[in-house]
């Protein structure tokens, strides 16, 4: 083999190699991206029943109860509009009315939200910067950290 | 005043770095040995600096000054003292501290062990590493400064609990070791293409740093995941989570770097490449640093939520890593080209190695970024998740993993792939066995995992017979098969634990995605259920305190056919300061996998919800990345590789230099 | 004064360290090639081990040593073009000694001083014994009493102690539940509804909950004449996106407030904002940062005794006058400052923060015009 057509067998296992890498990227994305959405989007949307999405907001308050064995069910509100999500698992350690939630899972025909995942914001100091923005864009979350630092005595 | 002292030792270190970046690059430009020879004693003096800062910031935590503020933020009296310790790191001002003092350490190192390269390069590595300690320290002086102070509050806030655990208290450590460690590669990089000139022997100067740090990111990312695996309490043990992939795109290109140096050290090919390599390679931590330090990812590691730090960071990145690139485009070019190999061939096997590598360390950069820069454009939020990363980089590392055996046994330039083949028929047999073993006892599906455990066996096979055939330990004398061992280099051995490694971890991997078992039942105080043939009994829910944490103790009895095999005790902690709740997980080790037990939520009847797993070999996942990093240990300690002094030859130079 | 001679002493210590290759003479004699042929030299021994242990053929070792040699000989040849023109002659070092010796610690002590404190101790837990007493045993207070709820939870006179010490020490969540106890053990009162419905607000950041807005409606029930409940449910009607019902009711806020309550400037800050929301419809703009809990600061300040609260008060300010001397971009906060000085009656500050202000929007007419006007209301024009 010359010199050349080594180099072209490199160049062509280079391209094939980065062609594949290329073509799988972009059959992943096409298929295995989820959205995240806030429950006015959810509605605006029209977004059909059985279609993947991740619901972002916060517990509305006084919406969370608890059936049978691990049952639960509770809803999830941007403040404009309300969606009930029904779970069945160990909720996490931080969810609680009033604070920020993801659910992951897909709604049903009456327009219930059925989760399979559940997720909460992961401390006392933190909010999903995607609930944070979201709340923030509709007026309603005010961007606090800094005034908590200045009520030390 | 210790506090003080540290702060002002910081800031004099920024001014020595500065020094050590100007002067000793001067001297090599000017071929000026005495401005050279600064680069030593500033790279020691600012290694003693950043440490005593550092000692005295772990002083103020360990003695809970809370007239510092990052001490008050994140730490409190009732703490025990090992995340006292910790909690040095635990936070964003603290962990880049960490960063540099690592930094100041690697280059320190080659300062005192770098003595046998010639000195201008020397001294050029040296001062480029000072200019990246500039911009790290100019950074935490001015955004992150871990020493401003706070009129003194009678008590912190505390440690955020989740953090407060052990494999947590040194998985940063380890990675920033790695990461940092990278930048000794950039540095050697960036020399070269200064001076010019690059050869085999740069590649040799290089790799044992870059096998360094390579080994203390697989030992860091094995933590974290061990650390995600126990504590986060899912069952999980790699999330595909943003901040993971920031470690795993560096160990990518850290292991194709090594691989590339390899060809380069033997062959002198590939020079353009690797330096191209090792510039990626300390960019990819970079990239690591910037998304976990500017708080644009969802995760629990986004400590900073400041955007000035963000800016700092990003214009960290754009100045170090497009100056690298800029002068790679301008240099590289220049640089002669390296020698001639067949497609098939040990040079061959590491291209495809390298290609294969770059390629899923790209898919995965664009499925850790992509989600950011539609967010950016068009305003909408996405999630790429496990299937992503599954279907992109998964699928191309089975070419990799499959290729991996033939590797060690295609000789240099031109190989035999025939005679490589008839060395792994073992191999071949075990894999095939493995299959048909599986299918036999796993036959209820999912049909391709036992393809991927035939894929597992077929590299611990095939390594551990290419070092057989090199020992001969089938077909020499018994008696023989030490002495060989032991004539053997150490980074033969070393080569051959790594991959051992790679084919123990796919193992625990495929047997616990395909054969994992999950149970969520309601259970009251004695009822019993069962899970992969565990039978646990439900004993009940007790109280218990702990330093800074009450928490609710359940107790399960474990059995097993009949008969006791352990109790496990998995809890709900509600921490003090800061107030929050963690779920610990109940594990019980066995061959066969992990019993894995979690405490829900209290139902009204009495009952508890209680989330069981069967992990399936799940241990082998980080008992493979151990045996990888002792491999690298190994490499790293073969005589050839050592940095020390140059050993008095112990000849002179052969006479077959004259045989041409 | 100790501290400065050690920073002195750290500074020698680390330029005579640093300056010394400066002073002595090159090493002579000195090969750089050392370490380059040094590799090579092995290379060519791995080769022979290599070739005797029988992995390579004869050929392929004899080709990759001639390889080798051939490496060998390049770096000997690049070495020896490179070292000749670097023949060095002892060149006057002293110019550049002085310069690193006079900049290394004029820069030091320049950043060092940017956020240095160098004027404040060390402050041990151990040894406590700087701090004002009351503080000190805060710490204490605060253990012992968390010691003794643990045991015994349905304390509740310990739970009424302890929740305004969380609420000042920011720790909110944590009064929230421990006013909620107290309330359920010790009986409803208006100190403990207004404490539990403030720290509800300030945990959630910001966000009136509904367990918040219904504490502030029975502290109406019972005491109407209260201002900050009437504030918060404003809030609440505004986070609810009833802009025009909270403006009206901020309205009547401010037409009861006594002339110089501290927080009629909070209201009035949401009165801005709503209106201008309410003018220019449709825009969606996030709401600069929320008054919320700096509101809640000033309406806390209200409860303390006097002494306490002119401290806290002073401390909130000189907090945001240190935050606007780093980044001066702010305007609502030059706003907040200038008023808040006019408030404390410390007018020299104010008409300085003022002028501050100015320097910094030197172009901004809109932000000049608002400025004016504060200065007008507060009479600082003389």
């Amino acid at each position: 083999m010359t010199r050349k057509q080594r180099r072209a067998a490199f160049i062509l296992l280079t391209v094939s190699v980065l062609a594949l890498a290329v073509f799988l990227v972009a059959i992943a994305l096409r298929d295995t991206i989820v959205f995240f959405l806030t429950p006015r989007e959810v509605v605006e949307r029209a977004i059909p029943p059985g279609k993947r999405i991740r619901l972002g907001g916060l517990v509305a308050e006084g919406s969370l109860k608890r059936g049978t064995g691990m049952q639960v069910e509770f809803a999830i509100t941007d403040k404009t509009k309300t969606i009930t999500v029904s779970y069945i698992g160990i909720l996490p350690d931080l969810f609680r009315e009033g604070q920020g939630v993801v659910a992951e899972g897909k709604l049903d025909a009456a327009g219930h939200f059925l989760a399979d995942v559940v997720l909460a914001k992961h401390d006392e100091n933190y909010m999903p910067p995607e609930v944070a923005k979201a709340l923030k864009a509709q007026g309603v979350w005010k961007d606090a950290g800094k005034g908590k630092r200045d009520v030390q005595p | 005043m210790i506090v003080e002292l540290g702060h002002f030792s910081l800031v004099l270190a920024l001014a020595v770095a500065l020094v050590q970046m100007a002067l000793p690059a001067w001297g090599a430009r000017r071929g000026d040995r005495q401005l050279m020879a600064v680069a030593e004693p500033a790279a020691l003096v600012q290694l003693s600096l950043v440490l005593f800062a550092f000692l005295a910031l772990m002083h103020a935590y360990i003695t809970s000054d809370f007239s510092v503020e990052t001490v008050w933020a994140n730490s409190h009296t009732a703490k025990p003292l090992i995340y006292k310790i910790s909690g040095v790191w635990g936070n964003h001002e603290g962990s880049m501290l960490l960063w540099v003092l690592i930094l100041a350490l690697f280059g320190a190192a080659v300062a005192l062990f770098g003595t046998n390269l010639p000195a201008s390069l020397r001294a050029t590595v040296l001062a480029v590493q000072a200019g990246i300690a500039v911009a790290f320290l100019l950074f935490i002086v001015l955004t992150s400064n871990p020493f401003v102070r706070i009129p003194p509050q009678p008590q912190g806030r505390g440690l955020n609990p989740i953090l407060q655990d052990p494999a947590l208290a040194f998985h940063p450590p380890f990675l920033y070791a790695g990461y940092v460690g990278l930048s000794i590669a950039f540095s050697f990089a960036v020399a070269a293409l200064i001076e010019g000139r690059i050869d085999a022997a740069w590649a040799r100067w290089v790799r044992p740093w870059t096998l360094a740090a390579w080994m203390c990111l697989t030992l860091g990312i094995a933590m974290g995941s061990w650390w995600a695996y126990y504590e986060l309490g899912w069952g999980g043990w790699w999330f595909w989570d943003p901040v993971e992939n920031a470690s795993f795109m560096p160990w990518l290109a850290a292991t194709a770097l090594l691989h590339s140096a390899l060809v380069m050290e033997k062959r002198e090919a590939l020079k353009v490449w690797t330096i191209l390599l090792a510039i990626l390679a300390f960019s990819l931590s970079l990239m690591g640093t910037f998304l976990v330090r500017s708080g644009v990812l969802t995760s629990v590691h986004a400590f900073a939520v400041d955007p000035k730090r963000g800016i700092f960071i990003l214009t960290i990145l754009v100045v170090l890593i497009g100056g690298a690139l800029a002068l790679y485009a301008w240099r590289a070019p220049q640089l002669q080209p390296g020698g001639l190999f067949a497609p098939i061939s040990r040079e061959g096997a590491l291209v495809l190695n390298n290609v294969l590598l770059t390629t899923g360390c790209a898919t995965v950069l664009v499925g850790t970024l992509y989600p950011l820069l539609l967010e950016s454009i068009t305003g909408a939020k996405i999630s790429v998740g496990p299937p992503y990363f599954n279907l992109t980089f998964g699928l191309l590392m089975l070419p990799l993993l499959a290729a991996m055996p033939f590797g060690p046994y295609l000789g240099w330039k031109r190989g035999d792939l025939a005679a490589a083949a008839q060395r792994l028929f073992a191999a071949a047999i075990a894999a095939l066995l493995a299959v048909v073993t599986t299918f036999a006892i796993m036959w209820r599906g999912p049909w391709l995992a036992p393809f991927g455990i035939a894929l597992a066996v077929w590299i611990i096979v095939g390594a551990a017979s290419e070092w057989a055939t090199r020992v001969q330990l089938l077909t020499g004398q018994a008696g023989r098969v030490w002495h060989r061992a032991r004539g053997l280099p150490r980074s033969a051995h070393g080569t051959m634990l790594a991959h051992l490694g790679i084919g123990l971890t796919l193992l625990g991997i495929v047997a616990t995605s395909a054969w994992q078992s999950e149970r969520v039942v309601a259970m009251r105080p004695g009822e019993s259920t069962e899970i992969a043939g565990y039978v646990l009994t439900f004993r009940g829910v007790a109280p218990a305190q702990g330093p800074n944490y009450q928490e609710q103790v359940g107790l399960f009895a474990v059995t097993s056919s009949g008969s006791p095999v352990t109790e496990l005790s998995p809890s709900k902690r509600l921490y003090d300061a800061p107030r929050q709740a963690t779920t610990e997980a109940a594990i019980h080790a066995a061959i066969a996998g992990d019993l894995y037990v979690v405490l829900g939520d209290e139902l009204k009847d009495g009952g508890w919800v209680v989330r069981l797993y069967f992990n399936p070999l799940v241990r082998l996942i980080w008992i493979g990345a151990v045996v990888m990093a002792l491999g690298g240990g190994l490499s790293l300690s073969d005589r050839r590789l050592r940095v020390g002094a140059p050993r008095r030859a112990r000849r002179a130079i052969p006479s077959s230099l004259f045989t041409e | 004064m100790l501290l400065w001679l050690l920073f002195a002493m750290l500074t020698a210590v680390a330029l005579a360290v640093l300056l010394a290759p400066l002073t002595r003479a090159p090493r002579a004699g000195e090969r750089a090639a050392v370490g380059t042929l040094a590799v090579y030299r092995h290379q060519l021994e791995e080769i022979d081990a290599e070739r005797e242990r029988g992995w390579v053929s004869e050929a392929e070792a004899l080709a990759a040593r001639a390889e080798v040699s051939r490496r060998l000989l390049a770096s000997a040849d690049a070495e020896e073009s490179a070292t000749k023109p670097a023949a060095a002659l002892p060149r006057p070092r002293a110019p550049i000694a002085a310069a690193v010796a006079a900049l290394v610690p004029l820069l030091t002590l320049a950043l060092y001083l940017i956020h240095g404190s160098p004027g404040l101790p060390s402050f041990p837990m151990a040894g406590r014994l700087g701090l004002p007493p009351e503080q000190a045993n805060i710490a204490e207070l605060i253990a012992k009493v968390e010691r003794q709820l643990r045991e015994h939870p349905e304390d509740g006179q310990g739970w009424d102690v302890i929740a305004p010490i969380y609420f000042r020490l920011g720790r909110f969540r944590e009064a929230a539940d421990a006013y909620a106890k107290a309330t359920r053990l010790q009986g409803e009162s208006v100190r403990r509804l207004a404490g539990f419905a403030e720290s509800e607000v300030l945990a959630a950041d910001g966000i009136v909950s509904e367990k918040a807005r219904a504490a502030f409606e029975r502290i109406l029930q019972l005491e109407p004449s209260r201002p900050e409940p009437r504030f918060w449910l404003a809030l609440a009607k505004e986070q609810d996106g009833k802009l025009a019902e909270a403006l009206a009711d901020y309205r009547a806020l401010l037409a009861q407030a006594p002339a110089g309550a501290p927080w009629r400037e909070a209201v009035d800050g949401r009165v801005a904002e709503l209106s201008r929301r309410l003018a220019a419809p449709g825009t969606s703009e996030p709401p600069p940062p929320g008054p919320g809990p700096s509101a809640a600061q000033v309406m806390e300040a209200e409860k303390l005794p006097a002494q306490e609260r002119a401290r806290m008060i002073g401390q909130m300010v000189d907090g945001l006058a240190e935050r606007l001397k780093r980044d001066g971009s702010d305007l609502a906060g030059w706003l907040r400052l200038v008023n808040a000085y006019a408030v404390l009656n410390r007018k020299d500050d104010a008409r300085a923060a003022l002028a501050q202000a100015r320097q910094h929007f030197p172009t901004d007419a809109k932000a000049l015009g608002e400025l004016a006007a504060l200065a007008k209301s507060l009479g600082l024009d003389s």
